[in-house]
């Protein structure tokens, strides 16, 4: 039976056969209604059109040799370091499209390549700032901006989010990996003279931060502001543990005037059963008036860090205004700039450094896998114009412009509101970048012949402990600091070629008694002096000269920590000089090459010594 | 219309009647039943000679569906043999022992004791038969040790290290399989090798082993012990055939399989393989055979067993015996 | 007029142009990119304090799926598609992955025969390859809905379609005289690779041939078979499961009405070579049903006849999206014992990790908590009844009705026979059209009720019900701003069995389980849509589980939601 139909029915395929006419295909798309069986989609019907790709490639290598080294050092005193270590890739992609008129994407992706001889194997790739969704709508309350996913760079206020800015005194010879390709090959060094600043990228004063980000403009009655929700770098971490923030500002305008109202939350839980909140508050007003010549602008509110183990109402107060005066002439402008922030206000995503929680930084930082970051609970003897907690201080700095001289010039006097720390942290601006190669990869703390350095990101800090402290080991007296600020920039021509020279000067001392000015003498707990000269030659379109020289002198009391051996306290000499040139390669891209010579020795302290060279070479294109 | 109609009826026509089965799976009144026991466990005998090729028959009823086990354990070996299913009676087709051993050692002749256990049910079942001679494998037995030294007409290497106890052991209660077994024990710093054994055929009175050509039907079988806390053993065993049939083994044209054990468990175990499995190694990485890269276990002329340890590591021991080939299925024990 | 024709003229031109300039576009791009961050809070009822499992956490990532499409000539095309993912609070280069999400290749030769090869969706009947999708809750409120729409997208869920790789093959042949057209479709797929030891490689290959006999008749020949072959280890023995089927389709006019008979018979093969152990199933299947549309009233009438075998075999259609074998992402461990917390509607409907992205030769678990009546969809084993339903829709509002009377055709344990029901009612109402606003606002509501009894079976009876009602409400605040509401509730109480199976499939025990579950999931929101592909939401929900043998637990989940697809 079952034959008899198979039969009929090839009997009935071959006589159709016979009528039969391939059906042409004319397209790779099909309808997809023709039929219900079969490969779907029958068709792609919608592509995205405008991927955009951008980046750069930076390549740089070190090569270090040091006659005299840390012990730590002492079996590799030669070093050949490829690559950067500063999460800074060799090849940056930046890749964006546009998918409808206003939604957008953007991500990145890095290669590195350690260049150690074992190839492919050792490569690696990753993205940078995670993946980036963006999109924009008007409504009939206002236009909003949608950014979501991460990392995004932005700012709200200076106690909220926001990193330090500066009054851009600062070396300009050793190259940041953010540094900007120049059109001309001196562009960097004249801008630096012309315009007091560099041309910065676009995270310069911004922090990071993943999640979404809501801004809102043209509110009604001229309102703005924005929401953000999710993690800061110092708050991130993969692991699921809830450390999240939220943040956010309200702001309205007054023709040129602003204010505005903002605040910053980050609360996660100090132990993994969650019993245990931790967290911080910091809520602000701050304001921007412009009248005239003169401008008024500040930031006053209040903040608070709370465990478990911290009173739950432990609010304090954060104040900085500052004042622009009114300008006496067009070469002269001068800004006052006062500041108190009371030890209980706490935000390391805040332009303020903390000085005086102790268990804030392990604890906010608990997600790991983020940003290695210290944060540092000791007193800090920083540049003028950055704040810390547990400090009040007034800031001078006048700016004077002449044709071919220009000066910038800061005092600061600062005072401690409680003697909290036995601690002072003190930076070695000479050779910082040298020195922190010392140790690569990680931000070690605690490292260094006498465990008193710490390195953070690209530079390295020192710890002095003081010896008058009580049962607890808190200082008997607060600390009191003075620091004066010189920036000199000279313009000229030599040999029909521009020549452009740059002193930098910093005096600080910390004592215990109020002083006007930087205490140089011995009474100070301690007094840092640091001078570097630079000169920049452009020889011709393509090739610029660049020479320095830097020398710092460090002398601490016999009121803070001695030598064991020398029964002496810190007194510390450094030396660096170093040449090299910056070479045009064509549009967007350079060679830029240094040699350094550094010499850095503590008569107190035997181990505390280095001396020897490194060498750099960066290529950097942009595309 | 009438041919449409005739289309739609093919399928119909075409197809075949559906089995008859009304229930699928244990009917669930027995499932969910109150247990009871209708016609007592016992054994249909008191003694066996398993040698002799005696089995021990086990048999109960119940009043439903049950899930049972029966645990018979050697009063003096501590064998035991499992057995188990899901019935409403226990007979010959699932309760019949012929001497064989679920968990090692091998069962000597001894008293042992027989146990029905049923889930959630505290009543205790008890046999006991006595075993006047176990079980015999059939199969071509390289070696159990029992002669109580090595065959002269093996080949042994054993290096001087330090805390060396390498030789045939006479340890009734520890041994898996009557009284002796190989140890094989020792600290070597220098080297991966603590010692081997060769187990050339010529020692059986020919140049290769008494093995069919079929490798899918020839599998070897050994017992290993291992031990805790020490350094993990590797036991390599190589299999050398002699495809020219020169009564030598070349290294450079000619097969050697491999088999890679490493030790990391604890107690006896049986371990199996087929002879086609078999691969060869290179430094413990698959590698092509040197030879005509066919399984010949009837070309088979060596046996190797090489003990291995990390030398990093410090002391190993191990102990290995009853090293057997058998046609068809690996070693039942 | 002449000067408007040459208008129209340029006009096309400029058309064409436009046309020519996009056929040449060798590398195009599609993909997709979402972010997404949760914050969940988990609450336990236990008589023991819970001190061991975490109660919040916080997770989420971002990702791109960037597909380069690529055109190398007129009749060739190709996919690749890269999946770059962040994981929610990893900085700088952490918890970052790369995937390469699919890649295919499209063609046609000698303008005949369409061809694929890689990664393809597909699917034939429902009887032999065909995602049912038998869990999935039906008409889901948005709130619900969007995260249900990344569970299609992130594994591959189109039009019942499994994800597969392999090869697919259609052409097409014209005929002048007693058929119209005869469309034959086939292809073959890897469902798994041999380990060189003990599993073989194995195979699913199948055709469909569709003839297409008038404009109103259609019949198709329809095979789907999965094999082991043979020699890819040394075990001799092969898996094989066959099914064939002829399905067809009748469509007449009758007046200004229609009606419409479908129809799908076959049968299938289910064995293994060598192992005698294993059982030889086979069995068939019959699923017929007529529609009647009547356009004047807006509605159509549906009545159906299924009869699937106990036996009845078929991989392809019987592999569920669901594994309910797998654990949840989200807390999977709870209470002070850190138990295995059971799946809620939250994980359901949300987890994309609960779900499968192509066939599984394996018999599938099945939850009777969601599905009792059909968990393998219209392939389900061992039902036989009739079906109808009811379809009716307006501009303002739309009401659908279904019921399946069904029954067991080999007891489970008994000979007595369960009775099997599943009643759905679900209606949406376009409420702006009644309030006569310009802001949209649709409200919807479902009820779906299963049943189970068996009499007569002494111990072995069962009388058990699941009720599922949903709820939903999306309200336009203002122009592509909507507030989203849902509810959705869950109730299964009575006595069952479950079956447990052995590697053969037979089964070998009947576990009696006693069901008082209540699940009640509520959400609300917001939404922007960007475009109908593009959208962002913030979102709240709260799942309340009470377990008859387990702590009751609620979880509470705050998210934000972006997704593109382009």
């Amino acid at each position: 039976m079952n034959i008899k139909i198979l039969v009929c029915t090839l009997l009935s395929v071959l006589s159709v056969s016979a009528h039969a006419q391939e059906v042409t295909i004319d397209s790779l798309q099909e309808k997809e209604a023709d039929t219900d069986v079969g490969i779907f989609p029958k068709r792609i019907t919608e592509t995205l059109d405008g991927l955009r790709i951008s980046g750069y490639y930076r390549f740089i290598g070190n090569y270090r040799d040091m006659k005299e080294s840390y012990p730590s050092m002492q079996n590799n005193r030669r070093n050949i370091f490829i690559g950067d270590d500063a999460q800074i890739p060799q090849l940056s992609l930046n890749i964006s499209g546009r998918v409808s008129e206003t939604t957008s994407f953007g991500t990145d992706l890095f290669m590195w390549t350690p260049m150690t001889g074992a190839g492919q194997a050792e490569n690696v790739k990753g993205l940078n700032l995670g993946v980036n969704l963006y999109g924009s709508f008007n409504t009939d309350f206002g236009s909003f901006n949608v950014r979501a996913g991460g990392i995004h760079w932005y700012e709200l206020s200076s106690f909220t989010f926001q990193t330090n800015r500066g009054y851009n005194r600062y070396s300009l010879f050793e190259r940041n990996p953010w540094d900007p390709a120049t059109k001309r090959v001196d562009s960097r060094y004249d801008d630096f003279f012309s315009k007091g600043a560099l041309g910065q990228d676009r995270r310069w004063g911004m922090q990071a931060f993943q999640g979404l980000i809501v801004d809102g403009a043209s509110l009604p009655y001229d309102f703005y502001g924005s929401l953000m929700y999710g993690k800061t770098q110092l708050s991130g971490g993969v692991n699921p543990l809830p450390n999240n923030t939220i943040a956010g500002k309200i702001g309205k305008k007054f023709k040129n005037n602003t204010v505005a109202i903002n605040t910053f939350n980050n609360v996660t839980f100090s132990d993994s059963t969650q019993k245990n909140r931790i967290g911080l508050n910091v809520l602000t007003g701050t304001f921007d008036i412009k009248q005239s010549k003169f401008q008024l602008s500040g930031e006053i509110g209040a903040g608070r860090y709370y465990s478990n183990e911290t009173d739950k109402n432990n609010w304090g107060e954060a104040i900085s205004v500052k004042l622009n005066l009114p300008k006496l002439s067009k070469k002269h402008n001068t800004e006052i700039h006062y500041y108190r922030i009371s030890p209980k206000v706490l935000n390391n995503n805040g332009s303020f450094i903390n000085t005086s929680v102790a268990e804030a930084p392990s604890y906010l930082n608990n997600s790991g896998n983020t940003q290695a970051v210290i944060v540092a609970p000791n007193s800090t003897m920083n540049a003028i114009g950055q704040m810390v907690n547990n400090r009040q201080g007034l800031e001078i700095n006048t700016d004077l412009n002449f044709d071919k001289f220009k000066l910038s010039l800061g005092y600061s006097i600062s005072a401690e509101l409680e003697n909290l720390s036995n601690k002072i942290n003190y930076g070695h601006p000479i050779n910082n970048i040298a020195r922190s190669h010392f140790y690569r990869w990680a931000f070690p703390s605690g490292v260094g012949p006498y465990q008193n350095l710490n390195k953070i990101y690209r530079g390295v800090y020192e710890t002095l402990d003081l010896l008058e402290v009580d049962a607890n080991g808190l200082p008997l007296q607060k600390k009191f600091y003075n620091s004066l600020e010189v920036n000199a920039k000279y313009k000229t021509k030599l040999l029909n070629k521009n020549l452009y020279v740059f002193y930098l000067g910093q005096f600080n001392s910390a004592q215990n008694k109020l002083k006007p000015i930087t205490d140089f003498s011995d009474q100070a707990l301690l007094r840092t002096y640091y001078h570097q000269l630079e000169a920049y030659y452009k020889i011709n379109k393509y090739l610029l000269w660049c020479n320095y020289i830097g020398f710092e002198r460090i002398i601490a009391s016999y009121r803070t920590e001695l030598d064991a051996v020398s029964l002496k306290p810190k007194n510390q000499t450094g030396f660096g000089f170093a040449t090299g040139f910056d070479i045009y390669l064509g549009k967007n891209a350079g060679l830029y090459l240094r040699q350094r010579w550094m010499n850095y020795a503590d008569s107190s302290f035997e181990l505390d010594r280095f001396k020897g060279f490194e060498t750099t070479a960066e290529v950097k294109i942009f595309f | 219309m009438k041919k449409y109609l005739l289309l739609l009826s093919i399928p119909f026509v075409i197809f075949s009647c559906r089995k008859d089965n009304l229930v699928e799976g244990p009917n669930i009144d027995d499932l969910l039943g109150e247990f009871g026991i209708t016609e007592a466990f016992k054994a249909d005998r008191d003694t066996v000679n398993f040698a002799n090729g005696e089995n021990v028959l086990f048999t109960a009823k119940f009043n439903k569906l049950t899930d049972w086990e029966i645990h018979i354990t050697g009063q003096n070996s501590g064998a035991k043999k499992v057995m188990s299913g899901q019935s409403r009676e226990i007979n010959a087709s699932n309760g019949t022992w012929e001497g064989s051993t679920t968990d090692l050692p091998f069962f000597k002749a001894e008293n042992c004791d027989a146990e029905l256990i049923i889930p959630d049910i505290t009543d205790t079942y008890t046999e006991s038969v006595e075993v006047r001679a176990p079980k015999t494998n059939a199969g071509f037995l390289l070696s159990d040790f029992e002669s109580g030294v090595f065959d002269p007409g093996w080949t042994k290497f054993v290096q001087t290290g330090a805390d060396m106890d390498w030789g045939i052991k006479n340890d009734a209660s520890g041994s898996p399989e009557k009284n002796h077994y190989l140890n094989m024990a020792g600290t070597v710093s220098w080297d991966w090798l603590i010692g081997l054994l060769d187990f050339n055929a010529t020692a059986y009175g020919a140049n290769t082993f008494p093995l069919s050509s079929n490798a899918d039907n020839e599998y070897f079988n050994c017992l290993l012990y291992g031990e805790a806390g020490n350094n993990e053993s590797v036991i390599l065993f190589q299999f050398k055939e002699d495809e020219n049939s020169d009564g030598t083994f070349n290294e450079t044209n000619e097969d050697m399989y491999a088999l890679e054990v490493r030790v990391n468990w604890e107690g006896w175990q049986l371990v199996s393989v087929k002879y086609s499995d078999l691969t060869a190694l290179e430094n413990g990485q698959p590698a092509t055979p040197k030879g005509n890269g066919v399984h010949n276990p009837d070309k088979l002329g060596i046996v190797s067993v090489l003990d291995l340890a990390d030398p990093a590591q410090g002391f190993a021991s191990t102990r290995i015996d009853y090293l057997i080939f058998t046609q068809n299925n690996a070693l039942q024990p | 007029m002449k000067r408007k024709s040459t208008y129209g003229l340029l006009v096309l031109l400029a058309i064409s142009l436009g046309t020519v300039a996009q056929s040449k576009k060798k590398v195009s791009f599609v993909g997709g990119a979402r972010s997404l961050m949760t914050n969940n809070q988990l609450l336990v009822t236990d008589s023991l304090p819970d001190t061991t499992s975490v109660k919040r956490n916080s997770g989420g990532y971002a990702l791109i799926d960037l597909g380069v499409n690529i055109k190398p000539n007129d009749n060739t095309e190709i996919l690749g598609m890269f999946r770059i993912k962040n994981d929610y609070g990893g900085f700088w280069g952490a918890g970052v992955n790369f995937d390469v999400r699919q890649l295919w290749l499209k063609g046609i030769i000698a303008k005949k025969v369409r061809y694929q090869i890689g990664d393809i969706n597909l699917k034939q009947t429902p009887f032999t390859l065909y995602n049912h999708q038998a869990d999935r809750l039906d008409d889901l409120p948005e709130v619900f809905g969007m995260q249900s729409r990344v569970v299609d997208y992130e594994k591959f869920y189109r039009r019942n379609t499994w994800r597969q790789q392999g090869a697919n093959v259609d052409f097409a042949l014209n005929f002048s005289k007693y058929v119209k057209e005869v469309n034959f479709n086939g292809y073959m797929l890897r469902l798994g690779a041999s380990n060189f030891a003990s599993i073989p490689d194995r195979l699913m290959g199948g055709a469909t041939v569709g003839v297409q006999i008038t404009d109103d008749l259609y019949v198709g020949y329809n095979r789907a078979s999965v094999f082991d072959v043979k020699g890819t280890v040394a075990d001799s023995n092969t898996f094989h499961n066959n099914v064939n089927t002829i399905n067809a389709k009748y469509t007449k006019a009758i007046n200004k009405n229609t009606l419409t008979v479908r129809a799908e018979a076959g049968k299938s093969l289910s064995c293994q070579t060598f192992d005698t152990l294993a059982p030889e199933l086979t069995d068939y299947f019959i699923n017929a049903s007529a529609s009647f549309e009547v356009p004047k009233i807006k509605t159509t009438f549906t009545l159906g006849y299924l009869n699937v075998g106990p036996d009845f075999r078929s991989i392809g259609a019987q592999s569920k999206a669901i594994n309910y074998g797998n654990r949840p992402v989200l807390y999977g461990r709870y209470t002070n014992a850190q138990a295995a917390r059971s799946l809620s509607l939250l994980d359901v409907i949300a987890d994309d990790g609960l779900y499968n992205r192509s066939i599984n030769p394996q018999m599938a678990q099945y939850n009777q908590g969601y599905n009792i009546v059909m968990p393998f969809g219209m392939a389900t084993f061992n039902r036989n009844g009739i079906y109808a339903r009811v379809a009716h829709k307006t501009e303002n509002y739309s009401v659908r009705a279904e019921t399946y009377l069904l029954s067991e055709i080999r007891g489970m344990g008994t000979t007595a026979l369960r009775n099997m029901a599943q009643h759905k009612l679900n209606a949406s109402v376009n409420l702006n059209n009644y309030l006569k606003t310009k802001n949209k606002f649709k409200m919807h509501a479902g009820l779906n009720i299963q049943t189970s009894k068996r009499t007569g079976a002494s111990l072995g009876n069962v009388d058990f019900k699941r009720n599922i009602i949903t709820a939903g409400l999306q309200y336009e605040l203002f122009k592509n701003m909507e507030i989203l509401g849902g509810l959705t509730m869950l109730s299964a109480k009575g006595t069952e069995f479950t079956e447990d199976r052995n590697d053969y499939e037979e089964v070998t025990y009947f576990n009696q389980t006693n069901y008082d579950n209540q699940q009640r999931l509520l959400g609300g929101g917001l939404k922007y849509n960007f475009t109908d592909k593009i959208y962002l939401s913030a979102y709240y929900q709260s799942i309340q589980n009470q377990l008859a043998n387990q702590a009751d637990y609620t979880i509470n989940q705050f998210g934000i939601l972006y997704n593109m697809t382009f």
